[in-house]
């Protein structure tokens, strides 16, 4: 970004002492500008500061957000930034998460306004997790690094204030989840046995990335006595195949389903003699439930069956994806067996995009932005 | 909405709880007159002869509806 170049958004006053920052919380939230806690006060400076650590002109458009349609600039992107708390290095992956999120196969309109508790999981890849510190392990899914809290958050606030997201007038979750205020995880692929998540959709494992997913909130799978692949991954299995779930009703659409095993289990499963796409397989043949625990009941003929599937056998075992290669299975998390089921509405996709400069090349390092000027 | 601005009539129904967010979303999408025929709430665990009921009581409006087009 060029030093000089103009911010457009409008600017108010705010009192420069303590009591002024207590009021400008509480006028924020006042105006729906937050999603419920504090805001960082978006000062110029702060959103300048923000703005090196990309090469787009601040007033280039990313995205158009639903359902409000509203344009997500470069500069509306990093004032969402500074209010969420991010650190200014954590710019390009939200430009890349907000790009990826307006991709049609993410059906952006449909999460935004669904009654499904659904919320924008934003995983990361490759090197910037380091650069950046994104928690991969302990605790990955809850509270403690700013990097996950803070990135997560900002992708909330874009959709907030620029998207027209407002819980019971455009959102009409019934119950939504707390990763509607920040979920974001990075991949643990220093410890894992497989090649990493990223490089499924064509990404070199040295290429940084994102991946958008929306999802309900993570079920624990809680296996410490299984003592083979088959038994261990038949409780995920069994868990993923939930009656309540939208996976079972919704095998005919483009619909993925995501399990989170910790690097401790995937490195005892890969001793085994298992590959991912084994796990892939297992999971696929496993998450099943036979028609007649279905029928007319969650969202039983709303939607397309799995091919092969007859909605008029009582036997016939119903998948929760069309094929295995819709199940994203990543692994992440800390010490233990725990596995984590990411269960998601069926009617959307992930996007994965790599983060690089406005050219197309990838980035090696955040710093780039700053070479390049 | 999609279907309106393709040319292709719509009556769109709703139940009551979700006629403010309905309006709110036709309007953020340019489509603000889009006609709404509004049931009562809930829909889903009320017994099927009953929803057929209340549907054959807004026929009118869902004539006026599919005649109408979606600004007008």
């Amino acid at each position: 970004m060029n030093e000089s170049s103009k911010l457009l958004s409008r600017q108010f006053e705010m009192e420069n002492s303590i009591e002024g920052i207590f009021d400008f919380f509480e006028k924020c939230y006042d105006a729906g500008w937050t999603d419920g806690l504090p805001v960082y006060p978006p000062l110029e400076r702060a959103v300048r500061e923000m703005l090196r650590y990309t090469d787009y002109d601040p007033q280039e458009i990313i995205a158009r957000i639903p359902p409000r349609n509203g344009i997500a600039t470069v500069e509306k992107i990093a004032i969402n930034a500074v209010m969420a708390g991010c650190r200014p290095e954590y710019l390009p992956v939200l430009i890349t998460a907000v790009g990826a999120m307006v991709e049609p196969e993410y059906n952006l309109y449909g999460r935004q306004t669904t009654t499904h508790p659904g919320a924008h999981l934003l995983i990361i890849h490759g090197p910037i997790r380091k650069e950046l510190d994104v928690n991969c392990r302990h605790n990955v899914f809850g509270h403690g690094w700013r990097a996950n809290a803070t990135m997560g958050r900002a992708l909330r606030l874009v959709m907030i204030n620029i998207g027209g997201n407002k819980p019971g007038v455009t959102d009409m979750a019934t119950h939504g989840h707390p990763g509607k205020y920040s979920y974001c995880m990075g991949e643990d692929e220093e410890n894992s046995p497989w090649r990493p998540f990223h490089t499924e959709r064509g990404l070199s494992a040295e290429t940084s990335a994102i991946t958008v997913v929306c999802a309900e909130a993570p079920h624990n799978i809680n296996d410490g006595k299984s003592m083979t692949p088959e038994r261990y991954l038949g409780s995920a299995a069994g868990t993923m195949a939930i009656i309540g779930g939208n996976g079972l009703y919704r095998s005919g659409l483009p619909s993925e389903q995501m399990l989170v095993i910790p690097s401790e289990t995937a490195r005892w499963i890969n001793d085994k003699g298992w590959s991912k796409e084994d796990v892939k397989k297992f999971i696929f043949e496993n998450a099943r439930r036979p028609v007649r625990e279905l029928r007319d009941r969650g969202g039983w003929d709303m939607a397309p069956f799995a091919p092969g599937v007859d909605p008029n056998d009582d036997d016939c075992l119903v998948p929760i994806v069309g094929k295995p290669e819709n199940l994203l299975v990543l692994v992440a998390g800390g010490d233990q067996r725990h596995m984590s089921a990411i269960l998601t509405s069926g009617y959307n996709l992930s996007v994965t995009r790599p983060i690089t400069l406005k050219d197309g090349a990838p980035i090696r390092s955040v710093q780039d932005y700053l070479s390049s000027k | 909405m999609a279907c309106e601005r393709t040319g292709i009539p719509t009556a769109t129904f709703v139940t009551d709880s979700f006629a403010a967010y309905a309006k709110v979303l036709c309007k953020m999408q340019g489509l603000e007159t889009t006609p709404l025929l509004v049931l009562q709430h809930p829909v889903a665990s009320r017994p099927e002869s009953e929803v057929k009921d209340n549907v054959k009581a807004l026929y009118a409006f869902i004539r006026g509806a599919l005649l109408k087009g979606p600004n007008e």
